[in-house]
């Protein structure tokens, strides 16, 4: 396939010029196709409707000159013909823009150098486009490599102001954190220590820096923390409870969190605990000291169901009737309340040996006159020392006093519809406590005595006040009054 | 069969005189209570029991357990532990300290007199 011919726009008024142009161009053997036009304006029309690759353009023109149309071709190249002796006019052309000139001359010779000078002037003009469009690509590409580098420029500056502040931070925390942290090397010498280690070690940075962590063990715990070092390196991780020594000598107890970091140094962290091991030990004690009270309740309840059982026992033996039976049933009840509200004190109470004694009686006297004074008005006066009784020395004399309670209310008042129960607990002296029960019925019997009574509940109080090695006192006349003189341990 | 002397060494009075009371039912003739290990050892000596009823948690702070020990030092008697918590007779192994015979309170006629009556060499 043959390229396409270029074309040329003739811009030419004279007549006689378009005539031998004509007459060239028709030759067959012209590269290029044209079209003539008269006129500048002529021109510019043809140029927007039709495209050329060249124009060859007369300088004088009826409607103006070659120059105006320079700014309407829009790169096409131009070529400016003029008359001889116009060379001026063509030097001025070049300087223009244009890209060649022609001189008419008479014979018409010029045609002869036409075809070169066209072929010339669109070989330029090609170079020059492809110059350009290469010259264009190139400024393109710089223009992408900066860019591309700036940005590349960018990010790495606030890559390394974004590691700047996060090291900061860490530092920041590293420094300021509660605590202590430090990296030793390979061998255990430290290499840093914040300002939590140095507090809680009593040595200053530049101290501990120049340190082995060996120097911190203590005699004992030596040969264990080198072991521990030894596991580190091996494992590469270490929790452990450590005692390390105070620049003073005291020893701290410690918990220990270690690792070997990717470049063989070893970070750690490590806390004082020895809040944490007072409170473990105290935990501990307390446990230890609940369990034995513990089982010393255990013992308690054990033993007193034993005894409810001894006093069921010895209470059915005398049962001979019926009316008998129900009488028994109550008075083993009342024993039975007087032993649970011990107890029920106990529960109050912050330990085995410190049963209230006056909030007993006040308790016991409320319940005895509920059960037993349906057809009485009794009433009770209680007179009590603050005094504590161990549980041993509670029970026998809670036992004493309901059997004394219960007689009162029972025979004191067989004719009066009132009466008055007084109850005195007293410190008698360094070495006794006077318990004492006294009312205003009609006194004891003549012919009792305690010491022989074959009743249960007087034998009751008499073998536990034996046991309190206690002993009695009984006024007889104007009421009863009996009182238990009660050996008292130098604690009540 | 003769009657046969028994000590009770008990520091609950009330658990004591039940257990009397219960023996002489039986016909058994009951020597004065001993209320603490120091009672038992001297009421062992002088009273010479044929059996001894004989609590562990005793007032004080000597046990039925190193009044037995004293006792057995001297004498033959048959001596039977009456206890509420057995464990006490038991060292940290569950093996028995003593081979006599235990009682756990409360406990039965029965049981009573059945471990009285059993003998030990026979």
């Amino acid at each position: 396939m043959t390229a396409k011919k270029k074309k040329i726009l003739l811009i030419e008024d004279d007549k006689v010029d378009q005539m031998a142009f004509k007459r060239f161009a028709d030759q067959k053997d012209f590269p290029f196709e044209y079209r003539i036009c008269g006129s500048i304006s002529e021109g510019l029309e043809a140029l927007k409707t039709e495209k050329f690759d060249v124009i060859l353009s007369d300088y004088f023109l009826q409607d103006g000159t070659a120059f105006d149309i320079l700014s309407d071709i829009s790169g096409i190249p131009l070529i400016v013909v003029t008359g001889t002796g116009n060379e001026e006019i063509a030097v001025k052309a070049m300087k223009m823009g244009a890209y060649d000139y022609l001189i008419k001359d008479v014979e018409g010779y010029y045609f002869k150098v036409l075809p070169v000078t066209v072929g010339n002037a669109l070989n330029r003009f090609e170079a020059e486009q492809k110059l350009q469009k290469y010259y264009e690509k190139l400024e393109d590409e710089v223009e992408k490599r900066t860019r591309k580098y700036k940005k590349e420029i960018l990010q790495r500056k606030q890559a390394k102001e974004s590691l700047k502040a996060s090291e900061e931070k860490f530092r920041t925390i590293t420094e300021e954190s509660a605590d202590a942290i430090f990296i030793t090397d390979k061998e255990g010498c430290y290499r840093y220590v914040n300002k939590a280690a140095c507090e809680m070690l009593g040595y200053t940075y530049n101290e501990l820096i120049r340190m082995n962590i060996r120097d911190l063990a203590s005699e004992e715990t030596a040969a264990a923390s080198m072991n521990e070092f030894g596991q580190l390196t091996k494992t590469g991780r270490l929790y452990s409870e450590l005692e390390l020594k105070k620049k003073d000598g005291t020893l701290i107890p410690t918990d220990l969190n270690a690792v070997v970091l990717p470049d063989g140094f070893i970070y750690g962290s490590c806390r004082n605990i020895s809040d944490r091991k007072r409170a473990e030990k105290q935990v501990m004690d307390n446990l230890r000291e609940k369990e034995i009270l513990l089982k010393e309740i255990h013992h308690r309840v054990k033993n007193n169901l034993s005894i409810i059982i001894s006093l069921l026992n010895l209470q059915s033996r005398r049962i001979k009737s019926k009316d008998q039976a129900l009488e028994a049933f109550q008075v083993s009840k009342d024993r039975i309340y007087a032993m649970s509200l011990v107890h029920e004190k106990l529960y109050k109470a912050e330990n085995l040996s410190h049963i209230d004694m006056r909030g007993y009686f006040e308790s016991l006297s409320n319940a005895l006159v509920g059960a037993h004074s349906e057809e009485k008005e009794i009433r009770f006066e209680i007179d009590a020392d603050d005094v504590f009784l161990d549980i041993d020395k509670a029970i026998p004399c809670c036992l004493i006093i309901n059997e004394l309670l219960t007689n009162a209310i029972k025979h004191a008042f067989p004719d009066k519809k009132t009466g008055l129960i007084k109850i005195r607990f007293k410190r008698a002296d360094e070495k006794a406590l006077i318990l004492s029960i006294e009312d205003d019925g009609i006194g004891l019997p003549a012919d009792v005595e305690i010491d022989q009574a074959d009743t249960l509940g007087l034998q009751i109080v008499r073998l536990l006040t034996g046991q309190l090695d206690g002993f009695f006192q009984i006024a007889k006349a104007d009421g009863a009054c009996i009182s238990i003189s009660i050996p008292k341990e130098a604690n009540e | 069969m003769s009657k046969k002397k028994i000590l009770i060494v008990e520091d609950e009075i009330i658990i004591a005189l039940d257990l009397k009371m219960r023996l002489e039912n039986y016909g058994y003739s009951v020597l004065p209570i001993a209320g603490s290990a120091r009672d038992a050892v001297d009421y062992a000596e002088s009273h010479r029991p044929d059996v001894i009823l004989m609590d562990v948690i005793l007032k004080d702070d000597e046990t039925g357990i190193d009044a037995a020990r004293e006792i057995k030092r001297k004498s033959s008697v048959l001596i039977i532990f009456t206890t509420g918590n057995p464990h006490l007779l038991y060292d940290d192994k569950g093996i028995k300290i003593f081979s006599e015979t235990v009682l756990s309170k409360p406990c039965s006629d029965q049981e009573l007199i059945g471990a009285i009556e059993s003998d030990p060499f026979a």
